[in-house]
């Protein structure tokens, strides 16, 4: 920064428009016609220096024009002059950026954020014992305590700094300045400043603000520009983790898809990392291309029920503020399974559901019992029976069909599939039931089986990464038609449009019918890879989805809570620690990663937070224009490039505004110009001055 | 009085010309007689008739006893009368080109004026000789006395194509220098030159014992700026020229036309010569009437 310094330096590019009234003067002199009069001899005995008079006069004119738009131009630009000038009370608002990008590694091996932290520092130490000053975050931490406002204890500002560490979030702009002008216009000082130092992430300050923050009268913004040295390796950033859609149940494995991209140009070789509430850890390599993403898969389990939460890092770049997430699930115990009849009865289905029958592996038990059992049993998450089971007719065929109608009213999910043995005929349907078996078909060389509701979600394990539902060539030699009127849908069926799966809600639960026994002498479905994963679904689908858990990027405003709650507890569960107490209205945002619980009265509720990719993006300003600032007068400069900056705030502690003398001399200019160009007439000369020969 | 269609001598305007007459001060040489007192006195001196008073006719001879009865200015003729020899001199400068705010340009009203005051003079048995001047004189006319004999000279006057600079002393000079009998000499001119070289070539014709009668067309533009604001002038006969700020200078501008008519005017008194400044803005025929007329 130079002594002399414009705040507004795009009106200093207009100023070769001062040149315009000599411009125009030349330009209409050209086009100026000349009107032909019989003599000149009057004007000359008027004045024999008239004409010289006139020419002097109009260069003068020419010369106070171009000096008026002059000095108007450099009055607009804003100049101070640091280093003359008056000094009074100074207050001054330290912003610093304490963003995910800051945690960057900058010029001689430290961090951004120290650089900044000491760039303030030195700005401390030049204050006086009457001036005040006071911090702002650009992403409010919880964990840095800050002054209130404006202080004039410097020891404990110094503190504060060093409480300030790196964060995993983005921060506006616009809303970092607001905080800084309230906090100066609740002082009364007469020098206010904001001293601002950030990397100018393109990302952050290469925006125009939505709303402007009206700045207070004698402001001065002064930014520091932290550099950012280029990076040797190719930065990974993660860029979202992906839980499954129904609930987790203990002891059962299952997959997470952790999202990964890449932004630069070279490959990028990392070590993806999870880290569990139960201490389980794992990790892998991960390789990733030039400008493209790519969905690694975990696998996880949880033993026991309840909330659980994992961490996942990456290893192997070097830039760490993009490299985590956390995520929270629900974890459901044991699920069980009650067959309505003899294994013999279900073919290979219980096995599918659980192949060591007591909930290892799957999280689903299965038991088998009569109808009868339906009522008194524990409530099981999935009912399978037989369709004679629910056909038969008989003194207690009504008891048992109420039974299995409150099952689902109450939400549970059956499933009514044909015997293994076969369909026996005969049997009524019952009223509530839409969907109704017909007689037992057979086709020797098969039927393509083929899906009829590729959005259901009991086909979810299914899909592949484009979201197809993938059987893989099943065909079917045996089956009973369904027909399938409304409220019912179908689900499955064969390639000649045949209906053999087809489900129906019945109040809070759903019922699936099938055509199909899970026999391989009815189909190649039970030998197929797929079939685990379709019976799994068929049993999980209504089991309940993740619920209470909101995912957040660490920045992001935290919407949703009731601003005029009394008492807001976070406490921090996993990851980064954070514990607050305080007005719900008062919490701003999660500035790191980590899985916390938000208590608003009796109401719990969980965020998992992750870190915010964009953070990662290495595209900084270098030049003095900042977007976000919009149309605030500032000055940049790089703490590099001056010696120190502290050098550079005992200049700018004493400033001289240049802006009113610029003003008043564009008034003096204008005020004589109008002098020169609107003339007193010329007086006549006196009678007594004829000369008469 | 026939009237043939010249361009500064129309019909209309000869038609109008009745009634007027212009008369010298002092005595005139003549060899025919007319309207001006001559300064022979033959031996027929008596009484012949009565005419009407004309101006610049000596109040003396007005017959007060006629006047008493009849309420009529006349004069007995009872002398010998002579006729006058009118040496008209027109400036045919390019500054006499100018118009703006007069009816014709200066140089088109100058020429009414010398067609209609010829055809005044002839119709007093007078007769009209014309000259050309601007740097010296470039076109002469003797005199003539008769209407056959003015044709030339008003055809002269519509071949009239203004053009160079003027010096009015020179051509005062050479004219009082070439004429040998006494007459009366008739300037024409906008006069626009410092007026003591006008009154010395003014004060050399009167020496040799020379009438003069001096016309000044000016144009109203001339005589108070028409325009506003900045404009730059050019001077019509030299092309120099003058960016001039109207407003500012409009009042002293006046204030200095002022003077220098006023100068000509107290020179032509003190030479003893008629001096009447013309506004091409009043018709020709009204000027003539206003200052020759008896309306």
């Amino acid at each position: 920064m130079t002594g002399l310094t414009a705040f507004n330096p795009l009106f200093l590019s207009l100023l070769p428009l001062a040149a315009l009234p000599i411009l125009f003067h030349f330009f209409y002199r050209l086009k100026r016609q000349s009107r032909p009069f019989p003599t000149l001899m009057f004007f000359h005995r008027l004045d024999p220096k008239l004409n010289a008079r006139r020419r002097l006069r109009e260069w003068l004119i020419l010369l106070l024009r171009a000096l008026l738009i002059l000095f108007v131009l450099l009055a607009l630009a804003r100049p101070v002059w640091f280093g003359h000038g008056q000094q009074g009370d100074v207050a001054v608002a330290l912003l610093i950026d304490n963003s995910g990008s800051m945690s960057g590694t900058g010029e001689g091996g430290r961090t951004k954020l120290k650089q900044a932290v000491d760039g303030a520092r030195d700005i401390l130490a030049e204050l006086h014992a009457a001036d005040r000053a006071g911090i702002v975050l650009l992403v409010p931490d919880a964990a840095a305590p800050l002054p209130a406002g404006l202080t004039q204890d410097k020891a404990a500002l110094k503190l504060a700094l060093d409480s300030i560490s790196e964060t995993e979030a983005s921060g506006s702009v616009a809303a970092a300045l607001d905080r800084a002008m309230r906090m100066l216009e609740a002082g009364a000082a007469a020098h206010r400043e904001i001293q601002v130092f950030s990397d100018l992430q393109q990302e952050k300050w290469g925006q125009p603000p939505v709303n402007p923050p009206a700045p207070p009268r004698g402001l001065d913004l002064a930014v520091h520009r932290v550099p950012s040295p280029s990076a040797a390796l190719p930065n990974v950033s993660l860029t979202g983790v992906e839980m499954p859609a129904r609930p987790v149940v203990a002891g059962r494995r299952f997959p997470v898809q952790v999202r990964l991209a890449n932004r630069d140009a070279g490959q990028g070789q990392v070590r993806l990392n999870w880290l569990d509430d139960a201490g389980n850890r794992g990790g892998f390599e991960v390789a990733v291309a030039p400008q493209e993403e790519k969905n690694a898969s975990v696998t996880l389990v949880a033993s026991d029920p309840g909330l659980h939460w994992v961490l996942f890092s990456l290893d192997g770049d070097d830039f760490p503020a993009d490299n985590r997430a956390a995520a929270a699930f629900v974890c459901v115990d044991q699920q069980s399974v009650l067959f309505l009849g003899s294994p013999a009865d279900f073919g290979y289905l219980p096995l599918a559901l659980s192949p060591t029958g007591d909930g290892r592996l799957s999280g689903l038990a299965t038991t088998f019992s009569s109808f009868d059992s339906l009522a008194a049993d524990k409530r099981p998450a999935f009912v399978v029976l037989p369709w004679e089971a629910l056909l038969q007719t008989g003194a207690d065929a009504s008891t048992r069909r109420e039974a299995l109608r409150q099952f689902l009213l109450k939400g549970g999910t059956a499933l009514v599939a044909p015997s293994a043995a076969g369909l026996a005929p005969g049997g009524t349907k019952p009223d509530w039931l839409s969907i109704a078996p017909e007689s037992l078909q057979a086709s020797s060389n098969g039927l393509a089986l083929t899906v009829l509701d590729k959005a259901s979600a009991i086909f979810d394990d299914l899909r592949d990464e484009k979201g197809e539902v993938a059987l893989r060539n099943v065909k079917v030699f045996r089956f009973s038609p369904l027909r399938v009127p409304a409220p019912a849908a179908p689900l499955l069926g064969l390639e000649d449009g045949t209906i053999v799966l087809a489900g129906q809600h019945v109040g809070q639960g759903l019922l699936l019918a099938s055509g199909l026994a899970f026999d391989p002498a009815w189909s190649t479905l039970p030998l197929k890879p797929a079939f685990v994963a379709l019976a799994q679904g068929m049993a999980l689908n209504h089991a309940g989805a993740q619920a209470g858990i909101t995912s957040l990027v660490a920045g992001d405003p935290l919407t949703g809570l009731p601003a005029d709650a009394d008492l807001l507890v976070v406490q921090s569960l996993g990851g980064s620690p954070l514990d607050w107490k305080g007005p719900a209205g008062q919490f701003t945002t999660f500035p790191r990663v980590g899985v916390y619980a938000l208590h608003l009265g009796k109401e719990t509720r969980r965020v998992a937070v992750r870190s915010s990719e964009k953070e990662g993006r290495r595209k900084f300003i270098a030049g003095d224009t900042l977007a976000a600032l919009g149309t605030l007068p500032y000055s940049v400069d790089s703490i590099s490039e001056s010696q120190s900056v502290r050098s550079n705030f005992r200049r700018q502690e004493r400033s001289l505004d240049l802006s009113l003398p610029l003003l008043l001399l564009a008034f003096a200019c204008l005020a004589l110009e109008g002098w020169l160009a609107n003339p007193l007439p010329l007086k006549p000369r006196p009678a007594a001055a004829l000369t008469l020969k | 009085m026939s009237a043939p269609a010249y361009k500064f001598l129309p019909p209309e305007l000869a038609e109008r010309l009745r009634g007027l007459g212009l008369s010298v001060r002092r005595p005139v040489e003549g060899a025919v007689q007319g309207l001006h007192r001559s300064p022979h006195h033959g031996s027929s001196v008596e009484f012949a008739d009565y005419r009407e008073y004309a101006p610049g006719d000596p109040p003396s001879l007005i017959d007060w006893a006629i006047y008493a009865r009849s309420d009529r200015h006349v004069i007995r003729r009872y002398q010998e009368e002579t006729n006058v020899r009118a040496h008209f001199l027109l400036d045919i400068s390019e500054s006499m080109s100018f118009r703006e705010a007069g009816l014709h340009s200066k140089m088109d009203y100058a020429c009414y004026l010398t067609a209609a005051l010829m055809l005044v003079l002839l119709g007093q048995s007078d007769s009209a000789g014309l000259a050309f001047f601007n740097e010296e004189i470039r076109q002469t006319f003797p005199p003539a006395g008769s209407l056959n004999g003015l044709r030339p000279l008003l055809l002269a006057l519509e071949e009239i194509k203004p053009a160079g600079r003027s010096r009015i002393e020179e051509a005062l000079h050479q004219t009082a220098e070439k004429i040998r009998r006494r007459s009366l000499v008739i300037l024409i001119s906008d006069l626009l030159q410092e007026p003591a070289g006008l009154i010395r070539g003014i004060q050399h014709l009167r020496h040799n014992k020379h009438e003069v009668l001096i016309l000044q067309p000016l144009d109203g533009a001339e005589l108070n700026l028409s325009f506003g604001g900045l404009a730059e002038l050019r001077e019509l006969e030299t092309g120099a020229r003058l960016p001039v700020q109207a407003d500012e200078i409009r009042e002293a501008y006046a204030n200095e036309v002022g003077q220098f008519l006023e100068e000509i005017r107290r020179g032509c008194l003190g030479s003893l010569a008629d001096y009447h400044l013309i506004d091409t803005r009043t018709p020709v025929e009204q000027t003539l009437h206003a200052k020759f007329g008896q309306l």
